[in-house]
């Protein structure tokens, strides 16, 4: 039983590390994830977070918890599964660009910027 | 102890995903920003730091470089968002049955990405800075590449004729 739980704290582990790798890198690369991808992945990281807790907690205090685990466990796999669902179903986000400063004023600094850079 | 730091990086996980969540909400509404690059080059001058080095005294001078530091880093934060934004226009540009828009939108995707990185080197080297003001680190590099990235989607925005031009401007 010991065993089991320790496999599974691992392999929890290296679930939630790989999951935290893809969304710090994805951040520091400014790359746009696609709706159902992000939904999926937060999903899963959530889950997959919530567990390994649930298991290090348990290995920790024992079959006494084992009751709250399941509990835990059971919530966690059903707020991923609205979150799924939830970002499934939502229509895929625009980006919008409506807040561009005024054209004639742009083009004032681009032209002294074009002036600077070819001195 | 190892119960402890298991239980901490499920805990940053989460909160990882929230940070996640929030800035995503905020990406959808992001624009381009416009930047200044004759201030920013002013801010990353090396004569002008020589100059101040030599007239103000060391611990004066730390603290205006400190200031120049944090200026320049919010500089180099706002072109590294307009990269993050000019690829995700490259992206759906890609897809355009026009060969010469998509084309066009490969290049200016893949000199995004290099300025974002490119920014992320100017990152660790202004922070570094930041720490031990007597370094020189000035991320030189940066201009002319972000230049660059401004003529490429001058050069989209001239072919897609209308929706992308603005922003060409605007960067």
């Amino acid at each position: 039983m010991v065993a089991i739980l320790v496999g599974e704290e691992a392999t929890r582990i290296i679930e939630t590390g790989l999951l935290m790798l893809l969304f710090i890198l994805s951040s520091a690369f400014g790359l746009h994830w696609r709706q159902q991808a992000f939904g999926i992945a937060l999903g899963l990281g959530f889950f997959v977070a919530v567990e390994l807790i649930g298991v290090t907690t348990r290995a920790h205090l024992g079959a006494a918890a084992a009751e709250t685990f399941g509990a835990i466990r059971m919530l966690a796999f059903n707020c991923s599964l609205l979150i799924w669902l939830g970002y499934l179903l939502a229509p895929e986000r625009v980006t919008i660009a409506a807040e561009l400063p005024k054209r004639a004023q742009l083009e004032q600094w681009n032209q002294a910027i074009m002036e600077l850079i070819h001195q | 102890m190892i119960t402890m730091i298991v239980i901490a990086l499920a805990l940053s996980a989460l909160a990882l995903f929230y940070v996640a969540v929030r800035n995503r909400r905020k990406q959808s509404v992001q624009a381009i920003r416009a930047v200044d690059l004759k201030a920013f080059r002013t801010l990353t001058e090396r004569d002008d730091e020589l100059f101040l080095r030599e007239r103000l005294p060391q611990s004066r001078f730390r603290r205006l470089k400190r200031q120049r530091i944090r200026v320049a880093m919010s500089y180099v934060g706002r072109i590294a968002g307009n990269a993050a934004v000019v690829m995700r226009m490259g992206e759906e540009a890609r897809l355009s049955p026009n060969p010469e828009v998509a084309q066009a939108a490969a290049h200016v995707t893949e000199l995004a990405t290099q300025i974002r990185m490119q920014c992320m080197v100017a990152f660790a080297k202004l922070s570094a800075e930041f720490a031990l003001p007597s370094l020189q680190l000035t991320p030189a590099t940066l201009a002319p590449a972000y230049q660059t990235l401004r003529e490429n989607v001058m050069l989209l925005g001239s072919l897609k004729l209308n929706s992308a031009a603005p922003v060409a401007v605007a960067i």
